[in-house]
């Protein structure tokens, strides 16, 4: 198997030697190109959008295929990285100005040479462009393109750094200033920077223990001579050894002290119990032990210069419960320090400053979606530590999260750890709704009784939002207190208020208070004031959250004069699981009469409900049905009884159903014998 | 107020100086370089936006000179940096530096150097020449040049840097194994002095530099070829020292055994990198001439380790081992049992057993004590894993990684008047390592393989420091292999 840095040297050679060759093939040349174009838009991209920004993803479909195109005809494809642009072998790639500011920002990083081969996913790609991403979003002196790249261990994607090229033709003699060399230990062996061995270290060559060899104990005035006269004494000696014996003994030696396959499985379980967040918390541990030891020396101000800012860095860098930790043990110091040195009690109290600069917050809220989702937990016992007069910004800030999973959990976390105060609550009168909401949601765990006059009140707030959110609080607080500003938003002029009311107040179960204000909200009356479809959106939620005890309510409307609600009722009942709870209504709304003045369409709908389960109490009622008759220049009876009757005939195999149809024949009613006769020929 | 109260009582300017301000005061400055730039460009000199923007440029560069003669403004492709600090963008903000930007990029300029001296009409005309030079539209070869010439013509005393220029771009070649390894551990010793410097300015530590040294020796270790440069990096690692860097010389020596020992017991790549970063950092804080009957350094390397730029473990293990390293044996080696064992983090204790083992092992000037031959070191870490002073899986490990003569060790040839230093891992009787064969004179003879059994440690009482030259030439031999 080819090794990685055989690989790396091939493609660096083959690009070389074939270079103009290369630079020939214009298709080649354009694809390329196209390549470092895209590569610019990426890291241009990232100084301006949210890494979350969908036109990523399409960067990397499109870098891929581009890829996918240039190495179906070559194996792999090498980008020289120069000051002067991007290069194809020895010839500059001639693209965009823009494209020159962005190779020198991979110059900087000490690449000097990318190369991807044949087999290159898109999962690599798009770990490439995170690397992008995290050296132009954040970049710091800890880590550089090269040494993220090495993190990432591609497979298919390579790279080569300044430190691993030596300029050809370089002339040794005259390299004393070519930081490149390799070969300056060996020159410096003689010169300035290496005569460390063998020789006196100290410049003076006065003290220390330089010569050699050593006699223990005996340094001083060695010769150079003096080295035969020491290997003399060693070679003298006649050593007689048996081979075999001393190989078993060296064998002895390595199994004995060899690390193990078990030590090596310890170990590695060791290291997994040492956590990254293991060593966070041991580092701080040690930090604050240390800072509170070592007031007044000149450590103990190196330390605390350090930590004043660390706090910061912590949290900027996604470690919130470290940052948390930190203050709080920064607070402690200064706390104790408060009579002994108040001067410096005071200047730590200082540093908290930026917990409500809002552009450091701003900063802070910028990388929060990028917060592991066990820091994400504790964001909240961090905002608890920022004065509350800034609760109104925070809130404005988590509105604007964009991931809608992190800003749930922010303001899960919030609700855990943020402490109710009057800021809190004034919110609740913020014009933005969702600061009322973020508000509202941040309260909701309490059960704290001094928040309830401030739902309350916020059931008239001027946007419906909000006050569909104090209601769905209101609820889970208390149905007593909600009761009425729900009844009250039942009949709301917006239709957004109106629906979550009513869907609240239908979730309400076992309360006897629910059956007056439904009963109110369906009269006919209340009812047409509605928008048309949201007369059968009621309806429809009474039969699909199976609200038995209020079915009555709706069954009336078999019989209401209303043809819409009458027939929005028939279709909402066709939806239940069994007709038993609306027989009744069924039965007398079966009623010949009342069928004959039913329109066609709900006739038909109407009939559909006509199951056996109600068969025994229809039939019992329906001796009209069998004497009626049409006349000659009226035939909604007919009609009516057709229906009925092809119903009927659906559940033939029923018992009850078979009696009827024999009742009806044998009723002596001609009409009726012909309509189940006619029925009877089609279907059977 | 005593002189004892006044030295623990911190000046208000520690807190003039925090991060913070000192963040704020760059990026306005680099906002008004830029705004300045811009608006020359758009209505050249005498106009009242640009009169505005020169009056903002004036007051904000002012703190810029409050403790120094001179600073640096540099560009980097992605950042801009005053005096090596880089000046943090607002985040969303839609301020961009764009202008400014292709000023640096189109002039080929890197860094200027801005002098106590010079007065805001000297920089509106440095930025007015440098706009008259792009607007001819010289090529990249030559806008750098004709620049810094006009600049010289009008006296003009803001100095300029050229971008790292990769002139003769086709004149590269990649270096072979073996010197990438001694570039390395060169780079490795020389850096040092760069880290210092910029702790002792208070300036961030460029940790990438010592992170891509870290990674490079990884790889040379790990890559599993034939010509892997292990052997050759444990002789590097054997090396007392470079003139007047003892301390450099141990960091890196200690860093490359973390390594190697970290790769015995298994460890991941990342894990090794953590590792070997927290190695070379663990005595950041040690001068030169340390004596070893003080352990201040590990209290005061917690110190400075500690300014972290980022979220960074391995800084964070650095620190922790710094601080903690010298609990069970002192400076001078001398072990300090402890009660019961004493955990920092595992690879802490990793590297606890190779800072040992390089300091027991070397000849270090300021200290009366004798260093020991490197198979004694062994034997006593061992013993001292007995006493509690390191765990026993650690001593382990750096067995295993240096093998029964560790690399750099004067062995004797049984049955032959020879003597030989160890080039080699001998981790198997089975096989063959390769070692130099001395002459009485401790001069280099040549290289020869041998069993392990084939060879056996010098007398007790006897412990020989190789001459540079014997050294030298030995290293040679790595790149003569090759070479061929």
């Amino acid at each position: 198997m080819v090794k990685a840095s055989e690989k790396k040297r091939e493609i660096f050679d083959f690009f070389k030697d074939n270079s103009d060759r290369l630079f020939d093939d214009s298709d080649l040349v354009k694809s390329t190109k196209e390549l470092v174009t895209l590569f610019g838009k990426v890291i241009r991209g990232y100084r301006l959008y949210p890494r979350t920004n969908p036109a990523f993803s399409r960067f990397g479909d499109q870098f891929k295929v581009k890829l996918d195109e240039i190495l179906s005809d070559i194996p792999s494809i090498s980008l020289r990285i120069s000051t002067k642009g991007f290069m194809l072998g020895n010839h500059i790639l001639d693209t965009g100005e823009k494209d020159r500011e962005v190779v020198f920002f991979l110059y900087n990083d000490g690449l000097r040479e990318i190369f991807f081969q044949k087999g290159t996913t898109k999962e690599e790609i798009s770990q490439l462009f995170n690397v992008l991403a995290q050296c132009t979003l954040f970049a710091n002196e800890d880590y550089d393109l090269s040494t993220l790249l090495w993190d990432y261990n591609f497979t298919n994607i390579g790279y080569i750094t300044e430190d691993e090229l030596i300029r050809q033709n370089i002339s040794i003699s005259n390299d004393s200033d070519n930081t490149f060399s390799p070969f300056l230990v060996e020159e410096l062996s003689y010169g300035a920077g290496f005569g460390g061995i063998g020789e006196i270290d100290r410049e003076d060559g006065k003290e220390g223990s330089g010569n050699s060899p050593y006699e223990m104990g005996k340094a001083a005035n060695f010769e150079t001579t003096d080295f035969e006269k020491y290997s003399e004494l060693i070679l003298k000696e006649n050593i007689q050894v048996d081979f075999n014996e001393r190989k078993e003994l060296l064998n002895q030696r390595l199994s004995n002290y060899i690390v193990g396959k078990m030590e090596m499985f310890k170990f590695d379980e060791e290291l997994k119990r040492n956590s990254d967040a293991f060593v966070v918390n041991r580092f701080l541990k040690e930090l604050s032990t240390r800072l509170m030891n070592s007031q007044g020396t000149k450590a103990g101000k190196e330390l605390l210069e350090t930590a004043v800012s660390l706090w910061e860095k912590l949290l900027i860098f996604g470690s919130v419960s470290g940052a948390i930790l930190f203050i709080r043990t920064l607070k402690t110091i200064a706390e104790q320090l408060k009579t002994t040195q108040p001067e410096y009690s005071r200047k730590i109290e200082e540093t908290f400053s930026d917990l409500e600069n809002e552009e450091f917050l701003s900063d802070f809220f910028f990388s929060v979606e990028d917060i592991p989702e066990e820091e994400l937990a504790v964001i909240g016992e961090f905002f608890a530590l920022i004065p509350s007069r800034k609760m109104d910004f925070l809130l404005s800030k988590i509105n604007g999260i964009d991931s809608k999973d992190t800003r749930i959990a922010v303001i899960r976390s919030c609700a855990k750890y943020l402490p109710i105060t009057d800021e809190l609550i004034a919110l609740t009168r913020h014009s933005d709704w969702k600061v009322v909401r973020n508000a509202l949601a941040l309260m909701k765990e309490k059960k704290d009784p001094r928040i309830l006059p401030a739902i309350r009140a916020t059931v008239s707030h001027p946007q419906k939002q909000a006050r569909i959110e104090a209601l769905a609080l209101l609820m889970e607080f208390s149905v007593e207190e909600a009761l009425p500003a729900l009844e009250r938003a039942a009949f709301s002029s917006a239709r957004d208020v109106r629906s979550a009311a009513i869907q609240k107040i239908l979730e309400l179960r076992d309360n006897t208070a629910i059956k007056p204000i439904v009963n109110r909200l369906l009269i006919v009356h209340n009812l047409k004031k509605l928008d048309p479809d949201e007369i059968d959106e009621i309806f429809n939620m009474i039969i699909s959250m199976r609200r038995y005890d209020l079915f009555d309510l709706l069954g009336q409307h078999l019989l209401t004069e209303d043809h819409d609600v009458r027939l929005s009722a028939i279709q909402a009942i066709q939806k239940a699981t069994t007709m038993t709870h609306f027989s009744r209504f069924i039965v007398r709304a079966a009623d010949i009469n009342s069928l004959a003045k039913m329109k066609p369409d709900e006739l038909q709908a109407f009939c559909r409900l006509l199951k056996p389960e109600i068969f025994p109490e229809l039939f019992a009622a329906s001796g009209g049905m069998l004497t009626a008759s049409g006349s000659l220049f009226n035939k909604t009876v007919t009609t009516a009884k057709e229906e009925f009757y092809k119903a009927i005939f659906y559940y033939r195999n029923d018992p009850e159903a078979r009696k009827f149809i024999d009742r009806s024949l044998s009723a002596g009613n001609k009409e009726t014998t012909k309509i189940v006769n006619k029925i009877k020929d089609k279907y059977l | 107020m005593s002189e004892e109260q006044q030295k623990n009582v911190i000046s208000s300017d520690f807190f003039e100086n925090s991060d913070r301000i000192e963040r704020a005061r760059m990026y306005d400055f680099t906002v008004a370089f830029n705004a300045l730039v811009k608006s020359l460009r758009l209505y050249g000199s005498g106009n009242d936006t640009v009169e505005k923007n020169t009056e903002k440029l004036s007051e904000n560069i002012k703190f810029l000179f409050t403790t120094e003669a001179f600073f640096d403004f540099t560009f980097n492709g992605n950042d801009f940096m005053l005096n090596d600090v880089r000046v943090r963008r607002k985040k969303g903000s839609s301020i961009s530096f764009e202008e400014l930007e292709d000023f640096f990029i189109h002039l080929q300029v890197a860094t200027m150097i801005f002098p106590k001296t010079s007065g805001i009409s000297e920089i509106v005309e440095f930025i007015l020449t440098g706009q008259e030079v792009m607007k001819s539209n010289a090529s990249p070869d030559v806008v750098f040049g004709r620049f810094e010439q006009k600049l010289r013509n009008k006296n003009i005393k803001i100095q300029i840097t050229q971008r790292d220029s990769s002139g003769g771009d086709d004149l590269f070649n990649i270096l072979n194994k073996s010197q990438l390894a001694r570039l390395t551990y060169r780079n490795m010793v020389l850096d040092h002095a760069m880290f210092k410097t910029k702790i002792r300015e208070n300036r961030p530590m460029p940790l990438r530099k010592a992170m891509r040294n870290i990674q490079n020796t990884i790889d040379m270790m790990c890559d599993g070829s034939e010509d892997s440069q292990e052997s050759h990096i444990l002789v590097l690692a054997s090396i007392n020292s470079l003139r007047g860097k003892m301390i450099a010389t141990h960091l890196t020596n200690t860093a490359i055994l973390s390594i190697a020992a970290g790769v015995q017991l298994g460890i991941d790549r990342s894990l090794l990198t953590r590792i070997g970063m927290a190695a070379y950092f663990h005595d950041i804080d040690l001068p030169e001439d340390s004596r070893g009957e003080v352990i201040e350094h590990c209290q005061n390397g917690f110190a400075v380790l500690s300014r972290l730029n980022s979220l960074n473990f391995a800084m964070m293990e650095a620190a922790i081992t710094a601080g903690l390293h010298h609990t069970t044996y002192t400076f001078d080696c001398k072990p300090i049992p402890p009660e019961k064992p004493i955990m920092s983090t595992p690879l802490g204790e990793l590297i606890k057993v190779c800072d040992y083992y390089d300091l027991v092992t070397r000849w270090w000037p300021a200290r009366d004590t004798m260093p020991i031959k490197r198979p004694e070191a062994i034997e006593q870490l061992f013993k001292m894993a007995d006493m509690r002073c390191f765990a026993k899986v650690t001593v382990k490990a750096l067995f295993s990684a240096l093998g029964i003569f560790p690399p750099g060790t004067v062995l004797r040839v049984i049955g032959k008047q020879q003597l030989a230093c160890s080039l080699d891992v001998f981790r198997t009787t089975g096989r063959k390592g390769k070692a130099a064969i001395l002459d009485r004179n401790m001069n280099f003879v040549g290289i020869e393989t041998f069993y392990p059994h084939e060879l056996i440690e010098i007398p007790k009482g006897l412990h020989f420091r190789l001459p540079p030259e014997t050294v030298k030439t030995m290293l040679d031999t790595f790149n003569e292999e090759a070479s061929e």
